[in-house]
């Protein structure tokens, strides 16, 4: 169902704009004539955080409110899923902002900014940003912030959604607020739905613009040609996102319940507990499950117009060298074409030593009831992980497994946690579910270190589920976690602590 | 043989992968054992396994193989005890014998 076919707004540099509302936030703002400044910052802010987390996909968890709420407001104002992207991308980006700068002010000494908490702020986030927003702060801090950050959110993620292209050509002003913000854009492309903000981290690997997120990251200037190959690309994700618009997605509102919401109106039509269902002569497939654990569906021939669009685009990728080709051959005897693909994808953005990709392609994948393992051949488990009874909400990752790495069809370790992301990621039969790893000591943190399930979580951006000790499986599929069933398996959501260097 | 988490634990001993040693493999040399050895064997291997991905290794022969134990009632011993019980000339603990002489 297309609810607004309207031309992405995203390009001042000719990409005609179709002006949904008017333009008059800043008449009836608190903010004034601030908000073409605030606008651009928080969208810098928006593209500056998702560039500090190029290599590591993650969730942006403390925007997600800020992105749920901002995403259903902007679809009863008619947005498109991209428009409305945009908007809560913007909202949640001032959300964190918002917390930062709250962080600042409850400094232990409970006065008013300053010049240290001011410098600590600068050096956490975009030092660009933090300028100009703490400068307007500290004029506006004797009353009412919250309310100055709420409107601030609303009001900049309105501008940034529906503005005609003479606001957007008056905001985005200088080149490398443009340049933030298309980084962002491009490696938030593929967010859906009010859940979570994911970040793609092989956006710019996929594009073949990893020379211009290298200059993005540096904070280095690009050239006018660079600036265009990103637009490019981020012009070409979002009429792929724009595309999609047209396809009516439905989500199941409450457990076992199927409703077709398409953004626009819940329609609760029938009971929903298959992997199928068919409701009003269509066919909806089961694609994963939401934060409520409630099942989401798509349109089948939605997913099978993908999936065909994924495959010509594979076909007619560029041709390999003969040292790839090789390796590619050794892979497609015994796995499916899109494990080959998650290690080519792994290939070229992947320098972690735990990584053995030659030992990871002889690796022979088999599915389990909800997910996949790779054992050695002959691996007793590999009957008794068949065994093991699914867990709704996950998908099941088996194989052998240490603290910091895994062993994906050997005995030695040799895969990362992004490795395994990226296979997870390319498998077809995985949609967003949390992770359940049936594999030993995954969940065990050492001296406070990352364990490979909580480096997972972040790679990913679900929950992984993983067992603090030696895992044991009976013929039967029951589980044990240490000698004496004195382990657990341990949650661990996505960015939960620090990054420690 | 030692009691842990309330489980009569045996046949754990230095350099196996698990958490408690309980014995050392010369102590099962000295058991002299009245019950049938076969029978002992086909009641083990009727358990069904619990099996980990850690690797243990058999200590005469170098052989690699999953590690893991068997429940039988209040006792536990590791897979590799029976490697060895069937390979060897060891016995089983004395009370672990007049539990089997009950059951058998």
């Amino acid at each position: 169902m297309l609810r607004n076919p309207q031309a992405l707004p995203v390009t001042p540099h000719g990409q005609a704009t179709k002006l949904l509302i008017g333009d008059n936030t800043e008449e009836n703002s608190v903010l004034g004539d601030k908000a073409d400044g605030l606008t651009q910052s928080a969208a810098h802010l928006v593209g500056s955080r998702a560039l500090s987390l190029l290599g590591v996909p993650t969730a942006l968890t403390m925007g997600v409110n800020a992105f749920g709420s901002e995403i259903e407001n902007a679809y009863k104002n008619g947005a498109t899923h991209t428009q409305a992207w945009i908007s809560a991308s913007v909202a949640a980006g001032a959300e964190i902002l918002f917390e930062r700068l709250s962080d600042g002010l409850k400094s232990p000494k409970g006065t008013n900014v300053d010049d240290t908490t001011m410098q600590t702020l600068s050096q956490n986030i975009s030092q660009k940003v933090v300028n100009t927003l703490l400068k307007w702060f500290k004029e506006d801090a004797t009353e009412g912030l919250e309310e100055v950050f709420t409107d601030i959110v609303n009001k900049v993620a309105q501008k940034l959604t529906y503005a005609d292209k003479m606001t957007w050509e008056k905001v985005f002003s200088t080149e490398d607020a443009w340049d933030s913000f298309l980084g962002g854009l491009l490696l938030s492309r593929g967010m859906r739905g009010a859940d979570a903000i994911i970040v793609n981290s092989n956006a710019f690997q996929n594009a073949g613009l990893e020379d211009i997120a290298g200059k993005l990251s540096r904070g280095e200037a690009l050239s006018a040609a660079e600036r265009q190959r990103l637009l490019d690309a981020v012009l070409k994700n979002t009429a792929q996102d724009t595309a999609a618009d047209s396809n009516e997605s439905s989500r199941v509102t409450e457990p076992g319940k199927f409703g077709m919401t398409g953004w626009d109106g819940r329609v609760a039509v029938t009971e929903a507990t298959g992997p199928k269902v068919t409701v009003g002569g269509k066919t909806y497939e089961l694609i994963g499950y939401d934060k409520d654990g409630a099942k989401v569906y798509q349109d089948a021939e939605v997913l099978k117009e993908q999936a065909e669009a994924e495959s010509k685009q594979m076909e007619e990728s560029e041709p390999v060298s003969q040292e790839e080709s090789a390796l590619q051959e050794t892979e497609t005897e015994e796995n499916p074409e899109w494990f080959a693909t998650a290690l080519d994808s792994a290939e070229a953005s992947s320098a972690d030593r735990r990584d053995n990709l030659t030992s990871v392609a002889k690796g022979h994948i088999m599915d389990l009831q909800r997910g996949f393992m790779c054992f050695p051949e002959g691996d007793p488990l590999i009957k008794n992980s068949q065994k093991v009874t699914p867990k709704e909400g996950f998908f099941d990752v088996a194989m052998h497994g240490s603290p910091t790495a895994v062993a994906f069809g050997g005995k030695e370790a040799n895969m990362s946690p992004r490795l395994l992301a990226e296979v997870i990621r390319h498998n077809p039969n995985y949609h967003r579910e949390n992770i359940r790893l049936l594999c030993c000591s995954t969940g065990l943190q050492v001296d406070g270190a990352y364990c490979f399930a909580e480096e997972l979580a972040n790679a990913l951006g679900v929950t992984v589920e993983a067992p603090n000790k030696t895992l044991y499986i009976d013929k039967n599929g029951n589980t044990k976690i240490g000698d004496y069933g004195e382990g657990e398996m341990i949650p661990y959501e996505p960015n939960k602590r620090r990054r420690i260097k | 043989m030692k009691t842990i988490y309330g489980i009569k634990s045996f046949g754990f001993w230095e350099g196996q992968p698990y958490s408690h040693v309980t014995d050392k493999y010369e102590d099962f040399l000295s058991y002299k054992n009245t019950i049938d050895k076969q029978k002992v064997i086909q009641h083990i291997e009727s358990l069904g396994e619990w099996l980990s991905s850690v690797r243990s290794y058999d200590m005469f022969t170098g052989e690699e193989f999953n590690s893991g134990f068997y429940d039988d009632g209040e006792f536990k011993f590791p897979v590799d005890f029976l490697r060895y019980y069937k390979t060897q000339d060891i016995g089983i603990p004395y009370e672990y014998e007049e539990y089997l002489k009950k059951i058998l």
